[in-house]
Protein backbone atom coordinates (compact mmCIF):
# COMPACT_ATOMS: atom_id res chain seq x y z
CA UNK A 1 0.00 0.00 0.00
CA UNK A 2 1.49 3.43 -1.18
CA UNK A 3 4.39 3.87 -0.30
CA UNK A 4 5.21 1.04 2.34
CA UNK A 5 5.75 -2.50 1.15
CA UNK A 6 3.61 -4.58 3.76
CA UNK A 7 1.08 -4.02 6.37
CA UNK A 8 3.55 -4.65 8.72
CA UNK A 9 5.66 -1.86 7.45
CA UNK A 10 3.24 0.61 7.63
CA UNK A 11 3.00 -0.18 11.48
CA UNK A 12 6.55 0.01 11.81
CA UNK A 13 6.75 3.41 9.99
CA UNK A 14 10.61 2.96 9.49
CA UNK A 15 11.09 2.15 13.60
CA UNK A 16 9.63 5.64 14.13
CA UNK A 17 6.39 3.70 15.21
CA UNK A 18 5.99 4.43 18.68
CA UNK A 19 6.20 8.14 18.06
CA UNK A 20 4.26 8.25 15.01
CA UNK A 21 1.36 6.07 16.30
CA UNK A 22 1.76 8.32 19.97
CA UNK A 23 1.16 11.03 18.42
CA UNK A 24 -1.84 10.08 15.95
CA UNK A 25 -3.21 8.10 18.97
CA UNK A 26 -3.39 11.53 21.40
CA UNK A 27 -4.98 13.16 17.97
CA UNK A 28 -7.92 10.29 18.18
CA UNK A 29 -8.20 11.10 22.03
CA UNK A 30 -8.79 15.04 21.66
CA UNK A 31 -10.65 14.79 18.90
CA UNK A 32 -13.09 11.97 20.73
CA UNK A 33 -13.02 14.34 23.78
CA UNK A 34 -14.17 17.46 21.74
CA UNK A 35 -17.01 15.40 20.61
CA UNK A 36 -17.85 13.29 23.62
CA UNK A 37 -17.54 15.97 26.49
CA UNK A 38 -20.54 18.24 24.84
CA UNK A 39 -22.81 15.21 24.19
CA UNK A 40 -22.41 14.32 27.84
CA UNK A 41 -23.13 17.72 29.04
CA UNK A 42 -25.79 17.81 26.61
CA UNK A 43 -27.73 14.54 28.14
CA UNK A 44 -26.19 15.61 31.39
CA UNK A 45 -28.07 18.52 31.26
CA UNK A 46 -31.23 16.93 30.28
CA UNK A 47 -31.43 14.50 32.69
CA UNK A 48 -30.57 17.32 35.08
CA UNK A 49 -33.73 19.12 34.05
CA UNK A 50 -35.88 15.96 33.87
CA UNK A 51 -35.54 15.53 36.99
CA UNK A 52 -36.10 18.64 38.29
CA UNK A 53 -39.36 18.72 36.97
CA UNK A 54 -40.07 15.26 38.82
CA UNK A 55 -39.13 16.52 42.18
CA UNK A 56 -41.40 20.00 41.41
CA UNK A 57 -44.59 17.15 40.05
CA UNK A 58 -43.82 14.92 43.62
CA UNK A 59 -43.64 18.32 45.41
CA UNK A 60 -46.65 19.56 44.10
CA UNK A 61 -48.58 15.89 44.61
CA UNK A 62 -47.45 16.17 47.93
CA UNK A 63 -48.96 19.62 48.51
CA UNK A 64 -52.10 18.23 46.93
CA UNK A 65 -52.32 15.38 49.45
CA UNK A 66 -51.51 17.47 52.22
CA UNK A 67 -54.16 19.96 51.65
CA UNK A 68 -56.99 17.52 50.91
CA UNK A 69 -55.69 16.01 54.70
CA UNK A 70 -56.02 19.37 55.69
CA UNK A 71 -59.60 19.68 54.27
CA UNK A 72 -60.68 15.94 55.43
CA UNK A 73 -59.93 16.81 58.80
CA UNK A 74 -61.46 19.88 59.04
CA UNK A 75 -64.33 18.53 58.09
CA UNK B 1 -23.75 37.93 3.92
CA UNK B 2 -23.83 40.65 6.45
CA UNK B 3 -27.76 39.62 7.23
CA UNK B 4 -26.59 36.58 7.64
CA UNK B 5 -23.96 37.07 10.28
CA UNK B 6 -26.73 39.71 11.96
CA UNK B 7 -29.15 36.73 12.06
CA UNK B 8 -26.33 34.10 14.12
CA UNK B 9 -26.02 36.72 16.53
CA UNK B 10 -29.39 35.76 17.78
CA UNK B 11 -29.23 32.52 19.63
CA UNK B 12 -32.46 31.49 17.73
CA UNK B 13 -30.92 31.31 14.70
CA UNK B 14 -27.48 30.17 15.71
CA UNK B 15 -28.78 26.79 17.06
CA UNK B 16 -31.63 26.79 13.78
CA UNK B 17 -29.08 27.54 11.30
CA UNK B 18 -25.88 25.63 13.29
CA UNK B 19 -28.18 22.39 13.42
CA UNK B 20 -28.95 22.68 10.04
CA UNK B 21 -25.43 22.89 9.22
CA UNK B 22 -23.79 20.36 10.86
CA UNK B 23 -24.89 16.97 9.01
CA UNK B 24 -23.06 18.66 5.88
CA UNK B 25 -20.07 20.07 8.24
CA UNK B 26 -20.00 16.36 9.83
CA UNK B 27 -19.45 14.69 6.42
CA UNK B 28 -17.40 16.95 4.90
CA UNK B 29 -14.61 16.81 7.59
CA UNK B 30 -14.85 13.20 7.84
CA UNK B 31 -14.38 13.47 4.18
CA UNK B 32 -11.54 15.54 4.32
CA UNK B 33 -9.83 14.09 7.84
CA UNK B 34 -9.91 10.66 6.34
CA UNK B 35 -8.57 11.47 2.72
CA UNK B 36 -5.71 13.37 4.27
CA UNK B 37 -4.70 11.18 6.87
CA UNK B 38 -4.75 7.82 4.60
CA UNK B 39 -2.83 9.91 2.34
CA UNK B 40 -0.35 11.76 4.54
CA UNK B 41 -0.50 8.21 6.69
CA UNK B 42 0.62 5.61 3.67
CA UNK B 43 0.57 7.21 0.62
CA UNK B 44 3.52 10.13 1.01
CA UNK B 45 6.91 8.56 0.49
CA UNK B 46 9.13 9.02 3.28
CA UNK B 47 11.14 12.19 4.50
CA UNK B 48 14.63 11.49 3.32
CA UNK B 49 16.09 13.01 6.59
CA UNK B 50 13.71 12.20 9.73
CA UNK B 51 12.16 9.55 7.46
CA UNK B 52 8.45 8.11 8.85
CA UNK B 53 8.79 10.49 11.69
CA UNK B 54 7.71 13.37 9.97
CA UNK B 55 4.29 11.95 9.20
CA UNK B 56 3.66 13.66 12.62
CA UNK B 57 3.75 17.15 11.02
CA UNK B 58 0.42 16.51 9.00
CA UNK B 59 -1.52 16.65 12.54
CA UNK B 60 1.15 18.94 14.48
CA UNK B 61 1.17 22.02 12.16
CA UNK B 62 -2.56 22.06 11.63
CA UNK B 63 -3.71 21.75 15.03
CA UNK B 64 -0.98 24.20 16.11
CA UNK B 65 -2.20 27.11 13.29
CA UNK B 66 -6.12 26.30 14.65
CA UNK B 67 -4.87 26.26 18.10
CA UNK B 68 -3.27 30.13 17.41
CA UNK B 69 -6.09 31.06 15.08
CA UNK B 70 -8.28 30.03 18.26
CA UNK B 71 -7.25 32.52 20.41
CA UNK B 72 -7.90 35.06 17.94
CA UNK B 73 -11.30 33.96 17.22
CA UNK B 74 -11.72 34.16 21.14
CA UNK B 75 -10.58 37.90 21.25
CA UNK B 76 -12.70 38.74 18.30
CA UNK B 77 -15.64 37.23 19.93
CA UNK B 78 -14.63 38.89 23.94
CA UNK B 79 -14.25 42.51 21.40
CA UNK B 80 -17.94 42.13 19.96
CA UNK B 81 -19.05 40.83 23.24
CA UNK B 82 -18.13 44.05 25.32
CA UNK B 83 -18.90 46.21 22.29
CA UNK B 84 -21.76 45.60 20.61
CA UNK B 85 -23.12 43.06 23.65
CA UNK B 86 -23.46 40.62 21.99
CA UNK B 87 -24.80 37.55 23.81
CA UNK B 88 -23.93 35.07 20.98
CA UNK B 89 -20.33 36.29 21.00
CA UNK B 90 -19.80 35.39 24.34
CA UNK B 91 -21.54 32.03 24.36
CA UNK B 92 -18.89 31.55 21.40
CA UNK B 93 -16.13 32.71 23.14
CA UNK B 94 -16.96 30.45 25.97
CA UNK B 95 -16.45 27.51 23.92
CA UNK B 96 -13.31 28.47 22.37
CA UNK B 97 -11.72 28.48 25.64
CA UNK B 98 -11.55 24.51 25.85
CA UNK B 99 -11.60 23.77 22.35
CA UNK B 100 -8.30 25.96 22.10
CA UNK B 101 -6.74 24.61 24.95
CA UNK B 102 -7.15 20.62 23.64
CA UNK B 103 -5.53 21.57 20.21
CA UNK B 104 -2.53 23.38 22.05
CA UNK B 105 -2.08 20.28 23.93
CA UNK B 106 -2.40 18.15 20.89
CA UNK B 107 -0.04 20.04 19.04
CA UNK B 108 2.40 21.05 22.16
CA UNK B 109 1.98 16.64 22.64
CA UNK B 110 2.44 15.81 18.49
CA UNK B 111 5.39 18.32 19.03
CA UNK B 112 7.27 16.70 21.56
CA UNK B 113 7.04 13.07 20.71
CA UNK B 114 8.36 14.50 17.28
CA UNK B 115 11.51 16.03 18.62
CA UNK B 116 12.48 12.33 20.84
CA UNK B 117 14.02 10.99 17.74
CA UNK B 118 14.66 14.66 15.61
CA UNK B 119 15.79 16.29 18.58
CA UNK B 120 17.08 13.59 21.07
CA UNK B 121 14.90 15.23 23.58
CA UNK B 122 11.00 15.56 24.39
CA UNK B 123 11.29 19.21 25.14
CA UNK B 124 13.96 21.81 24.01
CA UNK B 125 13.01 25.66 24.59
CA UNK B 126 12.56 26.24 20.54
CA UNK B 127 11.02 29.53 20.36
CA UNK B 128 7.63 27.61 18.45
CA UNK B 129 7.43 25.13 21.67
CA UNK B 130 7.88 27.91 24.07
CA UNK B 131 5.12 30.05 22.42
CA UNK B 132 2.58 27.19 22.34
CA UNK B 133 3.32 26.31 25.65
CA UNK B 134 2.72 29.94 26.75
CA UNK B 135 -0.42 30.19 24.68
CA UNK B 136 -1.32 26.93 26.89
CA UNK B 137 -1.56 28.98 30.02
CA UNK B 138 -3.55 31.86 28.68
CA UNK B 139 -5.97 29.37 27.54
CA UNK B 140 -6.16 27.62 31.21
CA UNK B 141 -5.95 31.44 32.77
CA UNK B 142 -8.97 32.69 30.82
CA UNK B 143 -10.71 29.25 32.04
CA UNK B 144 -9.44 30.09 35.29
CA UNK B 145 -10.80 32.88 35.68
CA UNK B 146 -14.62 32.27 34.42
CA UNK B 147 -14.62 29.38 36.50
CA UNK B 148 -13.70 31.78 39.46
CA UNK B 149 -16.43 33.88 39.11
CA UNK B 150 -19.97 32.84 40.49
CA UNK B 151 -22.08 35.12 38.55
CA UNK B 152 -22.10 34.25 34.59
CA UNK B 153 -22.56 37.83 33.59
CA UNK B 154 -19.74 39.58 35.52
CA UNK B 155 -17.40 36.35 34.36
CA UNK B 156 -18.28 36.54 30.79
CA UNK B 157 -17.26 39.88 30.87
CA UNK B 158 -13.87 39.39 32.76
CA UNK B 159 -12.95 36.78 30.64
CA UNK B 160 -13.57 39.30 27.43
CA UNK B 161 -11.46 41.92 29.12
CA UNK B 162 -8.23 39.33 30.12
CA UNK B 163 -8.97 37.86 26.42
CA UNK B 164 -8.80 41.19 24.84
CA UNK B 165 -5.52 42.18 27.05
CA UNK B 166 -4.07 38.58 26.19
CA UNK B 167 -4.34 38.82 22.44
CA UNK B 168 -2.49 42.55 22.60
CA UNK B 169 0.26 40.89 24.04
CA UNK B 170 0.35 37.74 21.97
CA UNK B 171 2.25 38.92 19.50
CA UNK B 172 4.70 40.56 21.76
CA UNK B 173 5.37 37.25 23.63
CA UNK B 174 5.61 35.66 20.52
CA UNK B 175 8.37 38.18 19.32
CA UNK B 176 10.04 38.22 22.69
CA UNK B 177 10.07 34.10 23.11
CA UNK B 178 12.24 34.22 19.18
CA UNK B 179 14.38 37.32 20.30
CA UNK B 180 15.56 34.77 23.42
CA UNK B 181 15.82 31.85 21.35
CA UNK B 182 18.17 32.83 18.70
CA UNK B 183 20.12 34.83 22.16
CA UNK B 184 20.04 31.80 23.69
CA UNK B 185 20.70 29.10 21.12
CA UNK B 186 20.84 29.13 17.44
CA UNK B 187 16.92 28.45 15.91
CA UNK B 188 16.56 25.23 14.88
CA UNK B 189 17.55 24.20 11.57
CA UNK B 190 15.39 21.03 11.78
CA UNK B 191 12.27 23.04 12.33
CA UNK B 192 8.45 21.57 10.79
CA UNK B 193 8.08 24.56 8.89
CA UNK B 194 10.83 23.67 6.50
CA UNK B 195 8.48 21.50 4.93
CA UNK B 196 7.56 24.66 2.49
CA UNK B 197 10.85 23.00 0.61
CA UNK B 198 9.23 19.75 0.32
CA UNK B 199 7.16 19.37 -3.65
CA UNK B 200 3.33 19.12 -3.28
CA UNK B 201 2.91 15.49 -2.74
CA UNK B 202 4.26 15.72 0.35
CA UNK B 203 2.54 18.76 1.66
CA UNK B 204 -0.95 18.41 -0.10
CA UNK B 205 -1.93 15.92 2.21
CA UNK B 206 -1.53 18.54 5.00
CA UNK B 207 -4.40 20.46 3.07
CA UNK B 208 -6.61 18.23 3.34
CA UNK B 209 -5.83 17.03 6.96
CA UNK B 210 -5.80 21.18 7.74
CA UNK B 211 -9.10 21.70 6.27
CA UNK B 212 -10.58 18.42 8.17
CA UNK B 213 -9.23 19.59 11.45
CA UNK B 214 -10.42 23.21 10.97
CA UNK B 215 -13.83 21.79 10.27
CA UNK B 216 -13.54 19.69 13.15
CA UNK B 217 -12.76 22.45 14.94
CA UNK B 218 -15.70 24.52 13.95
CA UNK B 219 -17.73 21.33 15.25
CA UNK B 220 -16.57 21.61 18.42
CA UNK B 221 -17.11 24.64 19.12
CA UNK B 222 -20.80 24.92 17.57
CA UNK B 223 -21.68 21.49 19.63
CA UNK B 224 -20.50 23.59 23.20
CA UNK B 225 -21.92 26.60 21.74
CA UNK B 226 -25.25 24.72 21.41
CA UNK B 227 -25.07 23.86 24.99
CA UNK B 228 -24.40 26.57 26.20
CA UNK B 229 -27.40 28.49 24.31
CA UNK B 230 -29.79 25.62 25.80
CA UNK B 231 -28.75 26.47 29.33
CA UNK B 232 -28.72 30.50 29.18
CA UNK B 233 -31.98 30.70 27.16
CA UNK B 234 -33.46 27.72 28.62
CA UNK B 235 -36.42 30.09 29.53
CA UNK B 236 -37.48 31.23 26.33
CA UNK B 237 -40.47 29.47 24.65
CA UNK B 238 -38.24 28.02 21.41
CA UNK B 239 -35.91 26.30 24.26
CA UNK B 240 -38.27 25.18 26.33
CA UNK B 241 -40.47 23.24 23.00
CA UNK B 242 -36.52 21.81 21.99
CA UNK B 243 -36.24 20.86 26.46
CA UNK B 244 -39.46 19.40 26.38
CA UNK B 245 -39.13 17.18 23.17
CA UNK B 246 -35.37 15.99 23.98
CA UNK B 247 -35.38 15.31 27.70
CA UNK B 248 -37.86 11.66 27.21
CA UNK B 249 -35.76 10.26 25.39
CA UNK B 250 -32.23 11.41 26.29
CA UNK C 1 -3.94 67.74 36.94
CA UNK C 2 -4.79 68.21 40.50
CA UNK C 3 -6.55 65.52 40.44
CA UNK C 4 -3.37 62.81 39.80
CA UNK C 5 -1.23 64.76 42.44
CA UNK C 6 -4.41 64.80 44.76
CA UNK C 7 -4.60 60.56 44.47
CA UNK C 8 -0.98 60.75 44.40
CA UNK C 9 -1.05 62.43 48.02
CA UNK C 10 -3.58 60.34 49.67
CA UNK C 11 -2.34 56.70 48.06
CA UNK C 12 1.10 57.58 49.31
CA UNK C 13 -0.16 59.07 52.90
CA UNK C 14 -1.87 56.05 53.25
CA UNK C 15 0.83 53.19 52.18
CA UNK C 16 3.24 55.38 54.55
CA UNK C 17 0.38 55.04 57.32
CA UNK C 18 0.94 51.48 56.96
CA UNK C 19 4.87 50.90 56.10
CA UNK C 20 4.14 46.98 56.67
CA UNK C 21 2.79 46.87 52.99
CA UNK C 22 5.24 48.47 51.56
CA UNK C 23 8.57 46.36 53.41
CA UNK C 24 6.41 43.41 53.15
CA UNK C 25 7.34 42.96 49.21
CA UNK C 26 10.80 44.15 50.05
CA UNK C 27 11.30 41.49 52.46
CA UNK C 28 10.56 38.80 49.66
CA UNK C 29 12.54 40.38 47.62
CA UNK C 30 15.79 40.19 49.78
CA UNK C 31 15.34 36.80 51.30
CA UNK C 32 14.02 34.86 47.68
CA UNK C 33 17.28 36.42 46.52
CA UNK C 34 18.90 35.41 49.43
CA UNK C 35 17.71 31.60 49.11
CA UNK C 36 19.23 30.84 45.79
CA UNK C 37 23.32 30.57 47.19
CA UNK C 38 21.57 28.47 49.58
CA UNK C 39 20.13 26.32 47.12
CA UNK C 40 22.29 26.00 43.94
CA UNK C 41 25.91 26.53 45.80
CA UNK C 42 27.94 29.33 46.62
CA UNK C 43 30.26 29.18 43.69
CA UNK C 44 30.58 32.70 42.18
CA UNK C 45 31.16 31.85 38.50
CA UNK C 46 28.04 30.30 38.42
CA UNK C 47 26.26 32.87 40.78
CA UNK C 48 27.34 35.32 38.35
CA UNK C 49 26.18 33.56 35.27
CA UNK C 50 22.53 33.36 36.86
CA UNK C 51 22.51 36.47 39.08
CA UNK C 52 20.34 38.49 36.10
CA UNK C 53 17.40 35.53 35.59
CA UNK C 54 17.18 35.35 39.54
CA UNK C 55 16.95 38.93 40.46
CA UNK C 56 14.54 39.63 37.70
CA UNK C 57 12.39 36.78 38.13
CA UNK C 58 12.48 37.55 41.71
CA UNK C 59 11.76 41.15 41.27
CA UNK C 60 8.46 40.16 38.96
CA UNK C 61 7.31 37.93 41.79
CA UNK C 62 7.72 40.58 44.41
CA UNK C 63 5.94 43.03 42.28
CA UNK C 64 2.78 40.20 41.76
CA UNK C 65 2.49 39.65 45.20
CA UNK C 66 2.28 43.20 46.39
CA UNK C 67 -0.62 43.50 43.81
CA UNK C 68 -2.80 42.52 46.70
CA UNK C 69 -2.94 45.54 48.40
CA UNK C 70 -3.30 47.77 45.35
CA UNK C 71 -7.66 47.62 45.26
CA UNK C 72 -8.41 45.26 48.01
CA UNK C 73 -8.58 47.74 50.64
CA UNK C 74 -10.33 50.24 48.67
CA UNK C 75 -12.43 47.59 47.10
CA UNK C 76 -13.63 46.21 51.06
CA UNK C 77 -14.64 49.75 52.50
CA UNK C 78 -16.52 50.89 49.30
CA UNK C 79 -13.92 53.49 48.35
CA UNK C 80 -13.66 52.06 44.73
CA UNK C 81 -17.38 52.25 43.82
CA UNK C 82 -16.97 56.20 45.05
CA UNK C 83 -13.66 56.12 42.81
CA UNK C 84 -15.36 54.89 39.92
CA UNK C 85 -18.72 57.26 40.58
CA UNK C 86 -16.30 60.16 40.44
CA UNK C 87 -17.10 62.85 37.79
CA UNK C 88 -13.09 63.51 37.03
CA UNK C 89 -11.24 61.44 34.43
CA UNK C 90 -11.10 57.55 35.48
CA UNK C 91 -8.01 57.07 33.14
CA UNK C 92 -5.66 59.81 35.26
CA UNK C 93 -6.99 58.54 38.13
CA UNK C 94 -5.95 54.86 37.75
CA UNK C 95 -2.74 55.68 36.21
CA UNK C 96 -2.14 57.89 39.56
CA UNK C 97 -3.08 55.02 41.58
CA UNK C 98 -0.89 52.54 39.82
CA UNK C 99 2.32 54.92 40.07
CA UNK C 100 1.74 55.63 43.54
CA UNK C 101 1.76 51.88 44.07
CA UNK C 102 4.92 51.31 42.05
CA UNK C 103 6.64 54.07 43.95
CA UNK C 104 5.95 52.34 46.91
CA UNK C 105 6.70 48.60 46.00
CA UNK C 106 8.44 48.88 42.53
CA UNK C 107 10.86 51.74 43.13
CA UNK C 108 12.61 50.03 46.62
CA UNK C 109 13.18 46.63 44.44
CA UNK C 110 15.10 49.38 42.03
CA UNK C 111 17.38 50.42 44.36
CA UNK C 112 18.16 47.68 46.39
CA UNK C 113 19.04 45.33 42.98
CA UNK C 114 22.12 46.50 42.63
CA UNK C 115 23.06 45.51 46.26
CA UNK C 116 21.75 41.66 45.59
CA UNK C 117 23.17 42.15 42.32
CA UNK C 118 26.60 42.19 43.35
CA UNK C 119 26.02 39.88 46.51
CA UNK C 120 25.24 37.25 43.71
CA UNK C 121 28.27 38.56 41.74
CA UNK C 122 27.25 40.24 39.01
CA UNK C 123 30.11 41.91 37.31
CA UNK C 124 30.06 45.50 37.09
CA UNK C 125 29.22 45.55 33.82
CA UNK C 126 25.91 44.28 34.66
CA UNK C 127 24.71 46.13 37.42
CA UNK C 128 23.84 49.89 35.81
CA UNK C 129 22.24 48.23 33.19
CA UNK C 130 20.23 46.00 35.51
CA UNK C 131 19.22 48.87 37.47
CA UNK C 132 17.88 50.90 34.52
CA UNK C 133 16.21 47.76 32.96
CA UNK C 134 14.32 47.09 36.63
CA UNK C 135 13.35 51.16 36.68
CA UNK C 136 11.84 50.93 32.80
CA UNK C 137 10.42 47.06 33.68
CA UNK C 138 9.16 47.39 36.82
CA UNK C 139 6.36 49.83 36.18
CA UNK C 140 5.20 47.65 33.58
CA UNK C 141 5.06 44.73 35.71
CA UNK C 142 2.94 46.65 37.89
CA UNK C 143 0.76 47.98 35.06
CA UNK C 144 -0.14 44.17 34.07
CA UNK C 145 -0.48 43.12 37.58
CA UNK C 146 -3.17 45.95 38.18
CA UNK C 147 -5.18 44.53 35.42
CA UNK C 148 -5.12 41.07 36.99
CA UNK C 149 -5.74 42.21 40.03
CA UNK C 150 -8.69 44.51 38.95
CA UNK C 151 -10.21 41.44 37.61
CA UNK C 152 -9.45 39.25 40.58
CA UNK C 153 -10.42 41.89 43.66
CA UNK C 154 -14.24 40.96 43.61
CA UNK C 155 -13.74 37.09 44.19
CA UNK C 156 -12.47 35.44 47.13
CA UNK C 157 -10.38 33.10 46.58
CA UNK C 158 -8.25 35.11 44.28
CA UNK C 159 -4.43 34.69 44.93
CA UNK C 160 -3.17 31.91 42.78
CA UNK C 161 -5.59 32.97 40.31
CA UNK C 162 -3.99 36.46 39.96
CA UNK C 163 -0.56 34.13 39.19
CA UNK C 164 -2.18 32.38 36.75
CA UNK C 165 -3.65 34.69 34.66
CA UNK C 166 -0.83 37.75 34.49
CA UNK C 167 2.73 35.52 34.87
CA UNK C 168 2.24 34.17 31.32
CA UNK C 169 1.71 38.25 30.45
CA UNK C 170 4.78 39.37 32.15
CA UNK C 171 7.26 36.71 29.57
CA UNK C 172 8.39 39.57 27.34
CA UNK C 173 9.28 41.69 30.38
CA UNK C 174 11.54 39.32 32.12
CA UNK C 175 12.95 38.14 28.48
CA UNK C 176 13.86 41.77 27.45
CA UNK C 177 14.83 42.91 30.78
CA UNK C 178 17.47 39.92 31.14
CA UNK C 179 18.30 39.95 27.76
CA UNK C 180 19.05 43.22 28.48
CA UNK C 181 21.84 42.62 31.45
CA UNK C 182 22.79 39.47 29.64
CA UNK C 183 23.45 42.21 26.57
CA UNK C 184 25.96 44.09 28.47
CA UNK C 185 27.64 41.69 29.67
CA UNK C 186 28.44 40.56 26.38
CA UNK C 187 29.39 43.82 25.57
CA UNK C 188 26.62 43.90 22.88
CA UNK C 189 24.59 46.96 22.30
CA UNK C 190 22.00 47.35 24.64
CA UNK C 191 20.48 50.54 23.32
CA UNK C 192 17.39 48.42 21.08
CA UNK C 193 16.33 46.08 23.86
CA UNK C 194 15.97 49.20 26.51
CA UNK C 195 14.27 51.37 23.73
CA UNK C 196 12.10 48.21 23.42
CA UNK C 197 11.21 47.94 26.89
CA UNK C 198 10.70 51.61 26.84
CA UNK C 199 7.77 50.86 24.09
CA UNK C 200 6.24 48.37 25.83
CA UNK C 201 6.24 50.74 29.07
CA UNK C 202 4.64 53.58 27.04
CA UNK C 203 2.35 50.81 25.54
CA UNK C 204 1.00 49.92 29.14
CA UNK C 205 0.51 52.98 30.04
CA UNK C 206 -1.52 54.41 27.63
CA UNK C 207 -3.72 50.94 26.77
CA UNK C 208 -3.22 49.14 30.41
CA UNK C 209 -5.59 51.83 32.65
CA UNK C 210 -8.48 51.04 30.20
CA UNK C 211 -8.20 47.31 31.23
CA UNK C 212 -7.79 48.39 34.87
CA UNK C 213 -10.88 50.64 34.49
CA UNK C 214 -13.18 47.95 32.43
CA UNK C 215 -12.22 45.68 35.29
CA UNK C 216 -12.69 47.91 37.97
CA UNK C 217 -16.17 47.92 36.24
CA UNK C 218 -16.60 44.15 36.76
CA UNK C 219 -15.67 43.97 39.85
CA UNK C 220 -17.51 46.89 41.33
CA UNK C 221 -21.00 45.35 40.30
CA UNK C 222 -20.50 41.97 41.17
Amino acid sequence: MGSFDSFGEFLSMGGYAIYVWSAYAFFVVILIFNIWQPMLARKKYFKQLLKREQVQQERAQARHNQEEMTNDSAS
Amino acid sequence: MWQWLFKLSSPKWFYTISGQLMPWLAALTTLLLGIGLVWGLAFTPPDYQMGENYRIAYIHVPAASIAMGCYYMMACMAAAFLIWRIKMADMVAKACAPVGMTFTALALFTGSVWGIPTWGTWWIWDARLTSTLIMLFLFIGVMALRSAYDSEAAGSKACAVLSLVGVVNVPIIKYSVEWWNTLHQGASSLSLSNTSANPPEIWLPAFFVGFGLLGFYLIAIILRTRNEILIRERRTDWVVDILNTNKGFS
Amino acid sequence: MSIIKATLRRELLIAFRSPGEIINPLMFFVIAVSLFPLGVGADQAFLSEIAPGVIWVTALLAVMLSMDSLFRADYEDGSLEQLLLSPQPLYFIVLAKVSSHWLVSGLPLVILAPIFASMLALPDAGIIPLTVSLLIGTPILTMLGAIGMALTVGLSKSGLLLAVLILPLYIPVLVFGTGVVNSALNSLGIAGLMALLGAMLVLALCLAPLAIIAALRISVSL
